[in-house]
């Protein structure tokens, strides 16, 4: 054995060392946030799972006002022959409004996932929270007078408390 | 009939980083980091001497910062791997440095279970961390890293004559740590 050479202990404690460390996802995310945030890196158009997030919202939000409407319009297809129908139908119609809102204020949120910076993040939740809880107010008496006439599912729809999807 | 070289479809780290210096392009820093960061989390690991990969992650993010911080002013002297670990080197004394200021011992706050085997032979990385922070330094870049002397001497700023001194006294104290000899003074 040369002198300028390890010992055959430490040689094998060095062989048994990894040459790698495998990184957490957290430390990328947060490397990337600290240069951002310094003005030393831009970000791309997001891609992966937050494209999925934000495919997620969009299908979910019109889905939600699909089945509003549905279930709104299903029960008003029957006009009935009292007077009384109207109201239920008028509802229908302001209540599938509040939805259409409210998926408006999703695509807002969505709009922010592009932004991708966890304050713009925030933000754009908040937005769609505010404006959740505004129709929410505003829908819940018309779909519980819409539920009396057209039946229990009415009420079950998502409208009735839009905050939870968040 | 002569073919024409092909295209080399995987850019190379200079390639890469005047991409990041210029544009700030992400996916190219993307590229950079997952093809370094693997070997420098480990380099991290074992010159704050096992004191958890908390700190060894924090001594990465940090390397990443000042390196983008400074790469539109690096000339091509060296290799980038080679750059990186120099500065994550000064960022690790740093770290180390501070923990001693504020009188915590890095290593001491890493989960020991970790570092000692059923049959209580210590870990390398917990190893190193019993050894004082030159030879360490040192001990790491020419036997784990493949540093020359020469090399070493320019990224700690000492001489040749002192970075074989200091191997020779590192492996030394080493050895006897990894075989049980040099616990009781070391962790006393």
């Amino acid at each position: 054995m040369r002198h300028d050479e390890p010992s055959p202990a430490l040689r094998r404690a060095y062989e048994a060392e990894p040459e790698t460390a495998e990184p957490s996802d957290a430390l990328w995310g947060r490397t990337r946030n600290a240069l951002a945030e310094r003005g030393l890196l831009r970000r791309g158009r997001p891609s992966g799972p937050r494209w999925s997030v934000a495919a997620w919202m969009a299908a979910a939000s019109f889905a939600g006002g699909i089945l509003i409407g549905t279930l709104l319009d299903g029960g008003a297809a029957d006009p009935g022959t009292s007077p009384e129908a109207l109201d239920p139908i008028l509802a229908a119609e302001r209540a599938q409004a509040a939805a259409t809102e409210y998926a408006i204020a999703v695509a807002t949120l969505v709009r922010s996932l592009d932004a991708a910076s966890a304050r713009e993040m925030a933000t754009g939740r908040e937005v769609v929270r505010s404006a959740s809880r505004a129709h929410a107010a505003s829908a819940r008496p018309l779909l519980a007078g819409a539920s009396e006439t057209l039946g229990e599912s009415t009420a079950a729809g998502p409208a009735e408390d839009p905050v939870i999807w968040f | 009939m002569e073919r024409p070289e092909p295209e080399a479809s995987i850019p190379d780290d200079w390639t890469l980083a005047a991409k990041v210096a210029e544009d700030g392009d992400e996916a190219a820093f993307r590229a950079l980091y997952d093809r370094h960061t693997p070997r420098l989390l480990r380099f991290a690991l074992q010159v704050t001497g096992g004191a958890g990969r908390g700190l060894a992650e924090d001594v990465v993010q940090e390397t990443w910062i000042r390196a983008v911080e400074r790469l539109d002013a690096f000339e091509r002297r060296s290799r980038l791997a080679t750059w990186l670990h120099g500065i994550a080197l000064n960022v690790a004394r740093e770290a180390i440095r501070r923990a001693a200021d504020e009188g915590c011992d890095p290593v001491e706050i890493a989960d020991p279970a970790r570092s000692v085997d059923p049959e209580g032979r210590i870990d390398l990385e917990r190893a190193l961390g019993r050894m004082p922070e030159g030879r360490r330094a040192v001990l790491v870049l020419h036997d784990l890293q493949g540093y020359t002397h020469a090399e070493i001497a320019e990224t700690l700023g000492i001489a040749v004559g002192t970075s074989k001194s200091q191997l020779h006294d590192a492996r030394n104290e080493l050895e006897r740590i990894l075989t049980g000899g040099g616990m009781d003074d070391a962790t006393r």
